[in-house]
Parts: structure tokens; C-alpha cells; sequence
């Protein structure tokens, strides 16, 4: 008796889902999806994908994968570098991979983008770690509280003018810090519920405390993107208009 | 007689628990299942089990709320976030004023995005899947690349040194993880 009812719900669901879907056909607004989007995107600090030019580029837990996109509904496997233990990060920038690992931050180039070169390493202790890069400067962070491992949390701020030798510069202390991002003169980085910090890193490696946007929210990752900062926070997201990049003013939330 | 029927039930039940630990099909990771023991009422990792909807393939479905919300990858005016192990939440933020949720692309098992031209590239537990969206609101999968991601096959429970409820295959595939309070959890990682 249960069984058919669940099927009874189930087809009345699916019925449903089709009624809402031929509405949104006939709507058109959505049909030119392709068109509209003929830009490149851009993720979050704690992705395991990353676009670049015609390729993408994927972290598993030791790898890193390489897969032609030149038709982007083709992925063509080019080929497979080993790269550590943990890996859980890969950041684009430039003609260079940033990709983070529970015990370090590994940088490639991509002078031949099939073949992925590596160049340099920095070691840490052992936490979560997303990485962001703008010009000579990449800002890593550093979760050691609850499942990553040391105690320690920090923004690391590293200068990668020689990518063969990253120099630790400059270490700030942070509460239990997640994504982050760059964009312009300031840098955002989420330090979980401890609020969303903005840094005014108009000297690059000596980053500078602006203000904490603390507001309840759970702040996990940010992307700039143009003139927006979109936030992904604990159940859903928020979008800031970053026009003035080191004031960012809440437009909208998308929480459920 | 009795004693006999409680000797038959004793190995029904062990047989059936041997069955549990072969179906993982993850022998190294049944070491994490150590005898049994008291530990009394902790704080644990629990698995949470895709729902039988979610594990019926990729297909675009009407809009639902956020739930446990994960990654976000912008194009253009559209913003896709993972709905963590279930799918991919499509928002359309032309306006950045009030952003609009415009459908849900159900992806078992999913965790991760990117996005090109009309292309998705997402995954759907260890295999990398291409969606073309050209035709959208008709979803196509292009391209399934097979264990991209081995570690995402059995997706484990975060960090190292908690306990967790050991995952029953007979309840579907894990999904993510919650933590909880529970009474003698008889995993630990």
C-alpha cells in the first residue's frame, strides 16, 4: 500500500516537473543559453577545476588532469602529471597553475598547455589551503581547526616573482579562514563565521586590514567576478557590488 | 531445539554483516571498522544517503531550495552552485538585485563545477561528466570520463580521528556527510 502511494506521489512529481518545464520553454528568456555566454568564467578558490585557454584542468586527490575543450562539450584527455598527496586546490593565473595541497602549494606553467611544467613548491604545516594569485603575489589561507590538521590559521602571503622559489613574506592571523579572492587593491577573504576580511593590498605583499564585514553570515568563498563579488556562504549566496573594490555594498542574497 | 534456532539466527546475522563489508568492495577501508565498542554518546560523522530521485541520472528538474549549498562558478549572468551530492542549482543574476534560481540540473553524487561556453563540466561521484546546455532547458550528457576522481567513489567522512557510523550499502550511495550526536558509532577514521 505504501509502495503504490510513493509511486502515486512519485509520477504526480514527475507530471509536475514536466507541467514546469514546458512552462519555462515557452518563456524563451532561457533558450539563448549559449550565446549569452560566450566569455570565459571564473570559479571559486576551492575548486578542483580550472579553465584556461582552450584546456581544462583538473586536481584529484594526487593529479593533476589535463583535457583539451577546444569544442567545449568535448573534453579530450591530453595528459596526467602526478603531482602530491591531498590535493584540493587549482587556481588559473596567467600562464601559471596554483594548486594547493594539505601540506603545500605547488606552481606550474603552461608554456605548453598539454603538458604542464612544474616549477616550484612551498611547504607548510599541515591545513586546508586555497590559493589565489595577482601579479608576483599569491595570498594562500590556512585552516588548521576542526578536520585540517595543525592549529594554525593564517593568510600567507607569498612573492612568486620567481615561481622556481616562492618567498613566505608576510603571515597574518585569521580565525579559521576558508576561500578567498583578489581583485584590484583589495583582497577578500572568508573567515568562516568570523566574517568576510577586506584587505587593501595596494602594496601586494604587505596586505592591510580594512574592515571585517560580520553580519551572521558563514562566509566559505568568494569570486570576483567584473564588478561583483559573489559569496558563497553557509546556504546559499550573496552578491557584492565591488565597483569600489575595498567597500563592498550587499545588492541581494539567494539563501533557499 | 531452542538453542539450535539461536545458533541459526547467530549466523544468518554474521553472514548477512560478511555480506555488508564484501558489498563495499573497498577492502581497506573496512579497517576502519574495529570490533565492537562502548564510546557512549559522541559527537560523529553520519552518512547521508542519496534519496532513489537523486540517483535516477542527470536530467534538468524544476528549481528546489539550497540545501547544503557547495562550490559556485560564474558565466556571464548565470551563477551555478553545487547542491552537495545531489546537483547543480542554475541562478540567473542579470540583475544582481534579485538574483533568480531558473532550474536544477540533477547530478548524483555531484561536487564540483566549471563552465564553458554552453558546456558543464561537473562530476557525478569518481566520473567527470561534460553537459551540453545548448538547447537548453534540454540537457545532454556529452561525455562521461570514468574515475577522474577515485577518492569521490566512496566520499569519506572529513578530517582524521572522529568516529562516524560505519555507511550501509543497503541503504544507497553516500552522498556527504553531517555530524550528529550518536550512541556508540562503531567507525573511526
Amino acid at each position: 500500500m505504501r509502495e503504490l502511494m510513493k509511486t502515486r506521489i512519485l509520477l504526480i512529481c514527475g507530471l509536475v516537473a514536466v507541467l514546469f518545464a514546458g512552462c519555462s520553454k515557452q518563456d524563451g528568456s532561457n533558450n539563448n543559453y549559449a550565446s549569452e555566454n560566450s566569455g570565459s568564467g571564473k570559479g571559486g578558490s576551492m575548486a578542483r577545476f580550472a579553465i584556461s585557454g582552450n584546456y581544462l584542468y583538473v586536481v584529484n586527490s594526487n593529479s593533476l588532469l589535463v583535457y583539451d575543450i577546444s569544442d567545449p562539450a568535448m573534453a579530450v584527455p591530453k595528459s596526467t602529471v602526478a603531482v602530491g598527496w591531498e590535493i584540493e586546490t587549482i587556481f588559473p593565473y596567467d600562464d601559471k597553475l596554483f594548486i594547493g595541497s594539505t601540506t603545500g602549494l605547488f606552481i606550474f606553467e603552461l608554456k605548453d598547455p598539454e603538458h604542464p611544467n612544474r616549477l616550484g613548491a612551498v611547504q607548510h604545516f599541515r591545513a586546508c589551503d586555497p590559493v589565489v594569485t595577482q601579479g608576483n603575489t599569491a595570498y594562500l589561507t590556512l585552516r588548521g581547526n576542526g578536520t585540517c590538521g595543525s592549529p594554525n590559521n593564517s593568510l600567507m602571503v607569498y612573492d612568486v616573482t620567481n615561481p622556481t622559489q616562492p618567498i613566505l613574506k608576510n603571515q597574518l592571523n585569521l580565525k579559521g579562514p576558508y576561500g578567498l579572492g583578489v581583485h584590484s587593491n583589495a583582497l577578500y577573504v572568508c573567515d568562516g563565521a568570523d566574517g568576510l576580511v577586506v584587505y587593501d593590498v595596494t602594496i601586494p605583499l604587505y596586505p592591510k586590514t580594512v574592515k571585517t564585514i560580520k553580519d551572521g553570515s558563514t562566509f566559505l568563498d568568494v569570486i570576483p567576478y567584473n564588478d561583483v563579488l559573489i559569496v558563497y556562504v553557509k546556504g546559499g549566496v550573496r552578491f557584492f557590488d565591488i565597483s569600489t573594490p575595498q567597500n563592498p555594498v550587499l545588492l541581494s542574497e539567494m539563501l533557499n | 531445539m531452542l538453542r539450535l534456532s539461536t545458533l541459526l539466527l547467530l549466523v544468518v546475522t554474521v553472514c548477512t554483516s560478511c555480506g555488508d563489508l564484501f558489498d563495499f568492495g573497498f577492502s581497506g577501508r573496512n579497517a576502519d571498522r574495529v570490533g565492537y565498542r562502548e564510546t557512549g554518546e559522541v559527537q560523529a560523522w553520519v552518512p547521508v544517503y542519496a534519496e532513489p530521485d537523486d540517483v535516477s541520472g542527470v536530467a534538468l528538474k524544476d528549481k528546489r531550495p539550497t540545501q547544503e549549498g557547495g562550490k559556485i562558478f560564474a558565466l556571464g549572468n548565470k551563477l551555478f552552485q553545487v547542491e552537495t551530492g545531489v546537483g547543480l542549482h542554475i541562478i540567473d543574476y542579470s540583475d544582481k538585485t534579485k538574483p533568480v534560481k531558473v532550474g536544477f540540473l540533477n547530478v548524483p553524487g555531484c561536487q564540483e563545477v566549471a563552465l564553458k561556453g554552453s558546456a558543464v563540466y561537473t562530476n557525478s561521484f569518481e566520473n567527470m561528466l561534460v553537459l551540453d546546455l545548448s538547447a537548453f532547458p534540454d540537457v545532454k550528457v556529452k561525455a562521461t570520463l570514468p574515475n577522474v576522481f577515485p577518492e569521490l567513489k566512496y566520499p569519506r567522512p572529513p578530517g582524521r580521528g572522529g568516529y562516524y557510523v560505519c555507511p550501509d550499502v543497503s541503504k544507497g550511495r553516500v552522498i556527504r556527510w553531517k555530524q550528529e550526536t550518536v550512541l556508540n558509532p562503531q567507525c573511526a577514521n
